[in-house]
Order: C-alpha cells, then structure tokens, then sequence
C-alpha cells in the first residue's frame, strides 16, 4: 500500500516544478502577434519570461 | 532586451531562444511601452489572480519587476535574474552560461527535439501546417515557409 502512495505521490512531485502557459501574445510588432505562446508556439524553445509590473 | 535576444541568435547561434515579456492585464499599457519597437512576444498576466507570477511562486503585482526566469525545453527552472542595471555584460554572460548548459543544438529535420528523426516529426510537422503555425521549427529546407515541401524533405531524410 505504501509502495503504492509513493508511486502516486513521486510523480507530482517530480513534475510539480514544471512551468507553462498558452496565453495570447499582445505585442503587435512580434512574430507571433495573435498566437498563443508559450505553447505551442515556442514549445521547443529555450524560454526566458522577462516580468515588468509597470506598463 | 530585443536587440539581445537578436545577439543570442545571430552571433551565438541559439535560434531557438525567445524572451517572452510578461505584462498584467490591468494595465494597457504595456505594448506601448514595455515591448515598444521590439519583436518580442508579450503576454498579460491575468489580474488579480496573476496566475502567471503565481507559477513561478509569487502573486503579487509587484514580483518579479525586472526579472527573468529561465525554463528549459521541458518547462524546468534553469535560473533567474533580476535586471536592476538593464541587461549589462555581468547579464549577458549569467545568461549565456545557463544556455552554454543546456541549449541543444536542432538535428535537421527534428521538429519534436527528440534528437531522433521519424515519422512523429512529420505527424507534429503536418499538424504545424494545418494549424498554420509560424513556428519555423519545422522549415527543414530552410525556405522560411513551413509547408509540404518540409514534408517531403523530412521524408528523403528518414528514407537516407
């Protein structure tokens, strides 16, 4: 049973630091204007997310 | 930060990087400024849930001003920096050693990245083309366009 648990529990942790999103991209002057990215434009691709909170 | 992406690509050759400016959707804006005359892709974090911010760990308006964060081909944390002085040399290199790790280089024809060429690159190809995708992932003939013509080459490249 513990065996069990732990290989229910192990997975989520593994992939808990995972990070994604598919969101729109608002930039009217970028390549993928309109498309979502990351995913799936950009899914193969080595990502930095560059966070402004000041327009 | 466009020019520099530019750099990363054209001088040290890693094509598939993209820095992806994350703005908030309460403030409009963020095209006008933020991404102002740069080709890179901005996304708006969803407010006041953040949810963008909150995956990375904070959720407040504020987090990450300035930051960027680093995720590798398998959505994995490679590392973080925050750009109080813009992006000067001390920047550029943190960055530049991070990718020296674990940027691979794309095996002709590999539009999965898997490192091998087989028939679920042309099934991941076909379905680039019919969602009319730009990701020029899967320009195997170099042509700039994705079409059948990269089919039809990835075909010769199995069939070799």
């Amino acid at each position: 049973m513990k065996k069990l648990i732990l290989l229910l529990i192990v997975p989520v942790i593994i992939f808990s630091d995972d990070y994604s999103y598919a969101l729109e991209d608002y930039n009217s002057t970028s390549p993928t204007y309109g498309m979502d990215v990351w995913y799936p434009e950009y899914s193969d691709f080595i990502t930095m997310h560059y966070f402004s909170s000041q327009g | 930060m466009s020019n520099f992406q530019q750099e990363l690509r054209d001088d040290d050759g890693y094509e598939n990087v993209v820095i992806i400016a994350i703005g908030q959707s309460n403030i409009s804006s963020f095209n006008s400024n933020f991404t102002a005359n740069s080709d890179l892709p901005l996304v708006m974090d969803e407010y006041p849930s953040l949810p963008i911010r909150e995956q990375f760990g904070e959720s407040s308006p504020n987090a990450f001003h300035k930051k960027i964060i680093i995720v590798g081909y398998d959505g994995e944390y490679l590392g973080s920096i925050t750009l109080n002085s813009g992006v000067n040399s001390s920047a550029k290199n943190y960055i530049r050693s991070i990718l020296e790790e674990h940027y691979q280089q794309s095996i002709l024809g590999d539009v999965n990245g898997d490192t091998i060429v087989n028939v679920q690159d042309i099934i991941l190809l076909v379905n680039l083309i019919l969602n009319g995708s730009s990701d020029l992932s899967g320009d195997v003939n170099s042509d700039s366009i994705v079409n059948v013509l990269d089919v039809i080459q990835i075909v010769n490249l199995i069939l070799s």
